[in-house]
């Protein structure tokens, strides 16, 4: 194995194929930094492109735009409080307060360094656990994933600690929304309100860049701000970032990775499930979890290094047992196939050299983008030097376009702007977008698995025994629970220990 | 606005939503309503716990809030809506050019002059052709199209 990886390393180490994964991760994090424009997106693009490549080099570009989508989605959250990607919705709760407060160049260096950290730990899940996380992942069935999607849905308590009810609301009202469409059990029609084109559900790209994106346009506009944010270009601000995540943020980091890669694995569950779980176990296990969503870097470190570590652990089910963990493994795979690759185990030793270079050459993409995103970083910053008029009109034109791109359907424009206009005046009456985008999301998934779950228990005669007694459920309960109550025990530890020292002092 | 203003509207939306979605689904089939019918139960008690705790609870201001200039706001909605319904009729970037030309112009703090309306006019031609270039050229992402272009 070692000989292989040497190999694949003085592979992925060839001038061409360095040029390729350079290329890819520009364009990768350009694409990723355009809302709308999602990874999968971006791969399924490339993909003609690598076909008059040898299928080694065409990998390794394919593999860089991925990472690079990935890691790019998380500059429009910071700068603009527009997730780029689904996976970087994590990111604004803490990216935009950073860009706010004119910290913008560390919250773009924080997410650059954590994206690159999460990509390489993932990538190292891949290269020496692939074959028992296959097979772990092939234990989730409907009800884990449920669970795993309710696990999920409990962040909403931390993230709204302090308006519980307005977060759950949130959170309802965008799971009632994802219902929108065709039933995923019986495949009938639903609350399309008499408007037919409601048939194909709510897209959650355009009612994410409804929510955060245009709803954000009508307050730059509105509130006759001169620009988004005050900023000077820091020319230290990368050194102290890598002080910061070194001296604090470790812990975080690898939990967040490890997090991340596991969630990748399992088919459905992306970066955006990650990112949001370790963002929530990150401010759960923090002593002062009311630092976060206040514009920390442990927060922005948390999300992305998650989301970056699901490109790792999604290629494992792909490459180990022939089942895409993403849509973009999904795209990927039908690359291999194009140029006659079956994946599957044999693929470790059939076409050994491909996959391994393939592996390794993830990590070298991971140590360059440090070094792209870094130069690429010194000119997106410069967006928030531009007036909020300028730029206001220039996101109203990208929404549409990132909303139109995903189903070619006007409708979806439509929508985008009707969620700018719930996520703007919700925010005024104190509901939370997070939230909300956070119910738009795992809603389908939730629906479709508690469906099957109730069919499984239907068969089997006992719903407890479906729902409460697989061991990996058994987890996701304990973890849910936890979750949901660990702010609350939290706080009153540190109430009893603030009046245990006021106690102290007065006597 | 007041929080005790802001629970109260939010309980009543929240109330609204669940009973149209309750009122839109009431014909499904039960494996079909199940799970939104959980959910409006739910948003129906959260929003009467918001009802309550908007007429009973005490009189704080929200403090993170900013003034909105609602003039200017809406006229970022309405601008777009019409922008939308020209790409139907003058497709997509020759709209996208006057948009963001008239709108920015509109919008800007330099005044509404001849020289800002230039301005105006060179930042709606260079992202006209940014878009173009990147979505069209480059990428080939389909752009919405008008019975013109």
């Amino acid at each position: 194995m070692w000989e292989q990886i040497g190999a694949g390393l003085i592979n992925a180490l060839q001038p061409f194929n360095l040029f390729l994964a350079i290329a890819g991760l520009t364009g990768g994090i350009l694409i990723g930094a355009l809302p709308g424009l999602t990874a999968t997106m971006g791969v399924a693009l490339m993909v003609p492109l690598t076909f008059a490549m040898n299928p080694t080099s065409g990998l390794i570009m394919l593999g860089a735009i991925y990472s690079g989508a990935i890691y790019g989605g998380s500059n429009a959250a910071i700068l603009i409080n527009t997730p780029g990607t689904p996976s970087s919705v994590a990111t604004t709760f803490d990216g935009w307060p950073m860009c706010r407060a004119g910290k913008a160049d560390e919250a773009l260096n924080a997410s650059l360094l954590s994206s690159a950290f999460g990509g390489i730990v993932g990538t190292l899940f891949l290269l020496f656990l692939a074959a028992p996380l296959a097979r772990l992942a092939l234990k989730f069935g409907a009800p884990e994933f449920f669970w795993l999607c309710i696990f999920g849905l409990s962040t909403i308590a931390a993230m709204s600690a302090g308006n519980v009810f307005k977060g759950l609301v949130s959170g309802a009202l965008g799971l009632l929304v994802s219902t929108i469409g065709l039933d995923p059990i019986e495949g009938v029609p639903r609350f399309t309100f008499g408007y037919y084109p409601l048939v194909q559900g709510i897209e959650v790209i355009p009612a994410m860049i409804g929510l955060f994106s245009f709803s954000q346009v009508i307050n730059l506009v509105g509130s006759r701000q001169k620009y988004i944010a005050d900023y000077k270009p820091n020319p230290g601000a990368f050194m102290r970032v890598v002080r910061k995540l070194w001296k604090d943020c470790k812990m975080i980091l690898t939990r967040s990775s490890v997090i991340g890669a596991i969630v990748g694995i399992l088919p459905g569950a992306g970066g955006e499930i990650a990112s949001i779980i370790a963002y929530n176990e990150s401010k759960r296990w923090d002593r002062n979890p009311s630092r976060y969503g206040t514009g920390i870097v442990e927060g922005v470190a948390a999300s992305e290094s998650a989301n970056n570590a699901t490109i790792g652990g999604s290629l494992i089910p792909m490459l180990c047992l022939g089942i895409p963990g993403s849509a973009v493994a999904a795209v990927m795979m039908g690359a291999l196939l194009v140029h006659g690759i079956t994946p599957g185990f044999k693929i470790f030793t059939a076409s050994g050299n491909l996959a391994y270079t393939f592996i390794v050459s993830l990590l070298v993409v991971n140590v360059l983008m440090v070094l792209v995103g870094s130069l690429l970083i010194k000119g997106t910053a410069r967006v928030l030097n531009v007036p909020t008029s300028y730029v206001g009109v220039a996101i109203v034109a990208l929404s549409i376009i990132g909303s139109y791109a995903i189903r070619n359907s006007m409708v979806d424009v439509m929508i985008m702007i009707f969620f700018g206009l719930v996520g703007h005046f919700g925010s005024r009456i104190g509901l939370d977008t997070g939230a909300m985008a956070l119910g738009i999301i795992l809603g389908p998934i939730v629906e479709e698995n508690l469906g099957k779950s109730i069919a499984l228990a239907g068969a089997d005669g006992s719903v407890f025994k479906v729902f409460f007694t697989h061991p990996i459920s058994l987890i996701l309960i304990v973890l849910t629970v936890l979750s949901v109550i660990t702010p609350w025990l939290l706080s009153r530890r540190r109430g009893c220990s603030t009046k245990e020292a006021v106690d102290g002092v007065q006597s | 606005m007041s929080s005790r203003k802001a629970d109260l509207i939010a309980g009543v939306a929240s109330i609204v939503v669940a009973l149209l979605f309750g009122f839109q689904g009431r014909e499904l089939s039960l494996a079909s309503k199940v799970f939104p019918l959980v959910l409006e139960v739910f948003l129906v008690m959260m929003g009467l716990v918001l009802v309550v705790r908007g007429l009973t609870g005490c009189k704080e201001q929200h403090s993170d809030q900013e003034k909105i200039d609602y003039g200017r706001a809406w006229l970022v909605v309405v601008a777009s809506l019409v922008y939308v319904a020209c790409i139907n009729y003058a497709g997509f970037y020759v709209s996208t050019f006057v948009f963001l030309t008239l709108l920015s112009w509109w919008l800007s703090d330099r005044g509404r002059n001849l020289p800002s309306l230039g301005i105006s006019g060179l930042f709606g031609l260079l992202v006209t052709a940014a878009l173009y270039a990147t979505f069209w050229l480059f990428l080939k992402v389909p752009t919405p199209q008008g019975l013109l272009f």
